[in-house]
């Protein structure tokens, strides 16, 4: 009985987390054009992530039984080339660029010698860029030591605690996918990713109340 | 139920839950570490900005409560040297349109007219040069510190030993001027407060540094209730030398005279 409880939960939880993937970039659109480049940088990030979980879950529905594995690496794409974008408006070093550039090339080097990785799971990827987001944000935490007002004080501590949280759950992807260690030992983690991604999700939604929500042209 | 709980899977996702607990532990600590170091730095900002404005209002006041003496002295100055004078030349002048008056009194009186007149004009000519002596701006900081040093010698109050040498322009001319304020005030402490008998000044040129000593051999006072006595003269050196740039060290204790150091970069490497 508890256990169908709980995985109603989580059922939910993913539901929610979908909606709210959905929901987030109508609710940071609005403001695309008003605010600073890093805020629209974060917007893409999340029309980005928005378009993926939605095309994976209409994959999913569509093609029932395929992999949706390949979502994955547009994921962990997306993910890297945006938020190093915001990171490189706010803390204003070219060597961001520098590092989305070497960063690419490792990305296509791999996948051209293995083509075929491109329907695996590729936890090194996933966990590289998930840490160079994470050393990026606390560059800025350490830059916003010194400022008198900082942006995006949510939204850095969310990135920072769900990258680095998450990161974990990646590189123990393709140990979950070992045909030896039973589904429930992946579902476990695959929920707690959603839970932290829920977390971070509503963090970005209280940055956007309390920064951006009642936005007055004639105050900046 | 014992052998489910150290099955291998089990003992994976627990390893795996609690790295993940450990992560997110540590990014909180991280993200609070900062976030309470940064409010500690904004508050010692703060306190240091308080402390600031109140050095600057301390400042501000020093120089109001100076200039208000300044022109007390200058009012001062001007009424006994000038006005008192130019009331007996008045006063003469009044004799001598009077219709009764013999001639040799007329040339009496003409003649004390004279004597006061050149007097006051003498007089105004010295309240003009302690003012913004002309010789500063007009053949340097050199000829102006060594002019001062011979009035000063003139008053045979004091042993007096110079030595002056100061490569002309090396300092700006607001600094020339700052650096001869200093002197003449330090000059004026010596006579007024200190008794002393004997006085060095040293203007020495040295590497791109200019270098003001001074010293007497007086009674001294406790450098700390000086600074604290508003509107006298060693807040004012202090005061002059930061605005210069330059380096100012003033040491002294009852008994023990004064000593004083002003070292200021050259002009061009300020």
């Amino acid at each position: 009985m508890s256990e169908i409880v709980i995985e109603n939960i989580f059922d939910f939880i993913a539901d929610l987390t979908i909606f709210l993937s959905l929901f987030l970039p109508i609710l940071y659109l609005k403001g695309f054009t008003k605010f600073s480049k890093a805020f629209s940088y974060f917007t893409i990030y999340l029309v980005l992530i928005a378009v993926v979980q939605l095309g994976s879950k209409l994959h999913k529905i569509f093609f029932e039984g395929e992999s949706t594995l390949f979502f994955f690496f547009y994921f962990l794409l997306f993910q890297f080339l945006s938020l190093s974008m915001f990171y490189y408006h706010l803390l204003k070093k070219k060597f961001i660029k520098i590092i989305i550039i070497v960063g690419l090339l490792i990305f296509s080097i791999q996948y051209v010698q293995d083509p075929s990785l491109y329907l695996r799971y590729n936890p090194i990827a996933a966990v590289i860029s998930n840490l160079i987001i994470v050393i990026y944000s606390i560059l800025y935490l350490y830059q916003s030591l010194s400022q008198k007002k900082t942006d995006f004080v949510f939204i850095n501590s969310a990135i920072l605690i769900y990258l680095l949280s998450s990161s974990l759950i990646f590189a123990s992807g393709n140990l979950v996918l070992n045909i030896n260690i039973p589904i429930s030992v992946s579902d476990t983690l695959v929920n707690v990713n959603r839970f932290l991604y829920l977390g971070f999700q509503l963090i970005i939604i209280i940055e956007w109340w309390k920064n951006y929500s009642n936005y007055n042209p004639s105050k900046l | 139920m014992v052998e489910e709980l150290f099955s291998s899977e089990n003992q994976i996702v627990n390893i795996i839950l609690i790295a993940i607990g450990l992560l997110l532990f540590m990014s909180l600590a991280i993200v609070l570490f900062f976030y309470f170091s940064r409010k500690k730095i904004i508050k010692t900002e703060l306190e240091k900005a308080a402390l600031e404005i109140e050095y600057q209002k301390e400042l501000l006041q020093n120089t109001i409560v100076t200039q208000e003496e300044e022109r007390k002295r200058i009012a001062q100055d001007l009424h006994d040297a000038i006005s008192s004078k130019l009331n007996v030349v008045s006063l003469n002048a009044n004799f001598l349109t009077e219709s009764d008056i013999t001639a040799s009194e007329a040339n009496k009186i003409g003649e004390s007219i004279h004597k006061v007149t050149s007097t006051v004009l003498e007089n105004s000519r010295r309240i003009a040069h302690d003012l913004l002596p002309p010789t500063l701006e007009k053949f340097g900081l050199q000829a102006a510190v060594e002019e001062l040093c011979e009035e000063i010698a003139e008053t045979q109050k004091f042993q007096l030993e110079v030595a002056i040498n100061y490569t002309q322009n090396l300092l700006s001319s607001t600094s020339e001027l700052h650096l001869f304020r200093i002197l003449q005030e330090l000059f004026n402490n010596t006579i007024k407060h200190s008794e002393a008998t004997k006085i060095k000044v040293t203007l020495l040129t040295e590497e791109k540094m200019v270098s003001l000593h001074y010293s007497d051999n007086g009674k001294g006072f406790e450098l700390s209730k000086a600074r604290n006595a508003k509107g006298l003269g060693m807040s004012g050196i202090e005061n002059r030398a930061i605005l210069m740039n330059a380096v100012c060290d003033i040491q002294s204790s009852p008994g023990n005279g004064i000593q004083v150091t002003i070292a200021s970069p050259a002009y061009h490497e300020n």
